[in-house]
């Protein structure tokens, strides 16, 4: 590996490389801020620009794209709760409370920080460790893959402020809600009404949209501004501090981030909510989290840019694309002539090095500008609401129509924005109801799959070495939750 | 209130039971998730109905701003239908246009230029640099 580091980094000096990379990682945050441009699109849409290009600076290219839109979804889920990405959206919980605290400059700093340390994370297991690691990813089978969503799933328990049973009813609800569509197993169609639309089940873009932007702007039509105190300035908020003891918070989600950015289907979104998860159960103020805890932040950063490096290690060793934008990246990979594989750490060891070396530039370019441009960022939360909410309204409407390009899912996302904002006014959880609609059709293809594998026994889930530890770490997680409302109850009958 | 949420859960475990009772043989282990997941849904419902502590939010006010409530959810559907007549642009710039004023923003130049931001905003992103296709409404082939 180590004869490739010169050769690597000469290639990576060519200016045009550095150019490159830095042109991405911008049009990459860009495009992760803006819901309904996803890096898949952009990535997809750059494959024939890069056609002509030398291969490093096309996947240097394709590469800032990743890394700068996996952390620009963060931008816009915490000033407007409207995330960029799905996998995003656990951000919102606590970025936009610390946005109507007036800390919205802070939250985009412990954004910046946690992205960066995930990307970094992941890409060093990506650089030192990745023919081990892809080995490890394909020991998850559909049983690992079914408890693993049970492990997600497990974050309603974490995702509930107030009734558990209201929490419980909307991750059912949301389970409930994918299950629209054709059945993954026999093909059959369900409760699909014969609408062409909802042949491919409910999409969960404009869903996204609906239930965290659209309740969100409705909500704001009773008060004047996001944030009450409008005396901050770009001078005070660039002042404001990098809350301490992140640090355990930022480890633990990028490992998360890393390992189940590994598998293949699970997904950056997986990995941000059971880092919420994690962070919330295992912190001692894990009440403040959902109100404005920077840990909550720091934790679905952190994992959700660990996935970057993550989701290449199976690509780049085995072919096997952890996620759509590393299957797109493969794309651009295969119209350069290179077949991923162990060639491509010997005969073209150079270049893939290289372009790997070129993620560091990438993640440390959107740290700068991060950094630099939060408190610019954070004012456009003293515009008027007045102003904000049709804003807010056309970039969602634009953002559900340009998925599939079609008005059916516009007209769904504002189903989805209503419900969602009396469902939230009810008690409900509209995080636990997106969870439900995320991983029920991972933990229904698992759950049939591991079922024909093992020829209707349910003991699949419970014999396998993987198995027992995730649902070992599944319980370790409810148990506190569980413990606390305990207490609650029992402080109330006294 | 809590209770027409667990009247709605009900009904809706009723017709998800009774949906995937109607599916074929050959989908018999969806028909079984299904049945899962309404059975839960439905025993969640009932505990509901019959809870009788109140929750954090029994006094929570639904809307607090009728007015302003009842302006963006019609402006919002009259926005929809008008998409695919107007075309995207159009539709957009009449939207923010009318909703600002609406919730109360007398600012006419302020208006003028954010709706020009937004919309400039979207037409490179989306339409010249990305290639999105917009409804161009009336106004395309």
């Amino acid at each position: 590996m180590t004869e490739f580091f010169l050769p690597a980094l000469s290639g990576l000096m060519d200016p045009a490389v550095l150019f490159s990379v830095t042109a991405g990682t911008i049009v990459g945050i860009i495009v992760g801020a803006m819901p309904g441009l996803t890096a898949t699109m952009a990535v997809a849409l750059l494959i024939p620009v890069t056609f002509g290009m030398p291969p490093l600076t096309g996947l240097a290219l394709m590469g800032g794209v990743y890394c700068g839109g996996m952390y620009g979804g963060a931008i816009s889920s915490i000033l407007l709760s409207t995330p960029g990405t799905p996998a995003a959206a656990a951000t919102a919980f606590d970025g936009y409370p610390m946005t109507k605290q007036g800390k919205g400059g802070t939250a985009i700093t412990v954004a910046t920080w946690a992205s960066f340390w995930g990307g970094i994370f992941s890409t060093v297991a990506l650089l030192l460790m990745a023919p081990a690691l892809a080995h490890f990813s394909l020991r998850f089978g559909p049983p690992e893959y079914f408890v693993l969503a049970v492990m997600g799933l497990s974050s309603i328990v974490t995702l509930t402020k107030g009734s558990m049973v209201k929490g419980l009813m909307s991750g059912f609800l949301g389970l409930v809600l994918a299950t629209i569509g054709m059945d993954p197993i026999s093909g059959y169609m369900r409760f699909t009404f014969n609408s062409i639309d909802l042949f491919d089940g409910i999409p969960f873009m404009p869903a996204l949209i609906g239930l965290f932007s659209v309740s969100q702007i409705l909500d704001l039509t009773a008060e004047t501004h996001i944030v009450e105190d409008l005396t901050d300035t770009i001078a005070t908020i660039k002042r404001s501090r990098l809350p301490k003891g992140l640090s355990s918070t930022i480890a633990k989600g990028s490992v998360i981030g890393t390992i189940v950015g590994m598998l293949p289907g699970a997904g950056a979104t997986i990995a941000a909510f059971i880092s919420y998860n994690f962070a919330k159960q295992s912190s001692r103020d894990s009440d403040t989290f959902g109100k404005g805890n920077p840990k909550g932040v720091a934790a679905s950063e952190s994992a959700n840019n660990g996935c970057v490096g993550g989701s290449l290690i199976p690509l780049l060793t085995l072919g096997i694309p952890g996620n759509s934008v590393a299957a797109a990246l493969m794309g651009g990979l295969l119209i350069q002539g290179l077949i991923p594989g162990p060639e491509l750490f010997s005969k073209y060891g150079a270049m893939t090095y290289g372009f790997i070396i070129s993620l560091f530039i990438a993640n440390i370019i959107f740290l700068v500008l991060g950094l630099y441009l939060a408190p610019y960022f954070a004012k456009v939360t003293s515009t008027p609401n007045a102003l904000l909410i049709p804003g807010i309204a056309i970039l969602s409407v634009i953002g559900s129509y340009a998925i599939n390009n079609n008005m059916f899912d516009v007209w769904l996302m504002i189903g989805f924005g209503i419900c969602g904002y009396f469902l939230e006014k009810g008690g409900f959880s509209t995080g636990a109801l997106v969870l439900g609609l995320i991983l029920g059709p991972i933990a229904e293809l698992g759950f049939g799959q591991a079922l024909i594998m093992s020829a209707g026994s349910p003991m699949i889930f419970f014999e396998r070495p993987l198995c027992i530890l995730l649902w070992v770490i599944t319980i370790l997680l409810m148990l506190p939750a569980f413990a606390g409302n305990f207490k609650k109850a029992k402080n109330r009958v006294e | 209130m809590n209770r027409l949420f667990a009247v709605g859960g009900l009904g809706l475990a009723v017709a998800l039971f009774l949906g995937a009772n109607s599916f074929p043989d050959r989908a018999a282990a969806a028909a079984r998730y299904i049945f899962f997941l309404a059975g839960i849904l439905a025993v969640l419902s009932l505990i509901l109905l019959v809870q009788k502590t109140a929750s954090p939010d029994s006094h929570v006010r639904w809307v607090r701003s009728p007015r302003n409530f009842s302006i963006a959810i019609v402006l919002i559907a009259a926005y929809g239908i008008l998409i695919p007549y107007l075309g995207f642009f159009p539709a957009s710039g009449l939207f923010m246009i009318i909703l600002s004023w609406g919730l109360g923003f007398r600012r006419p130049f302020f208006i003028l230029l954010g709706t020009g931001l937004i919309i400039g905003f979207v037409y490179l992103t989306f339409v010249h640099f990305l290639g999105v296709p917009v409804p161009m409404g009336i106004w395309g082939e």
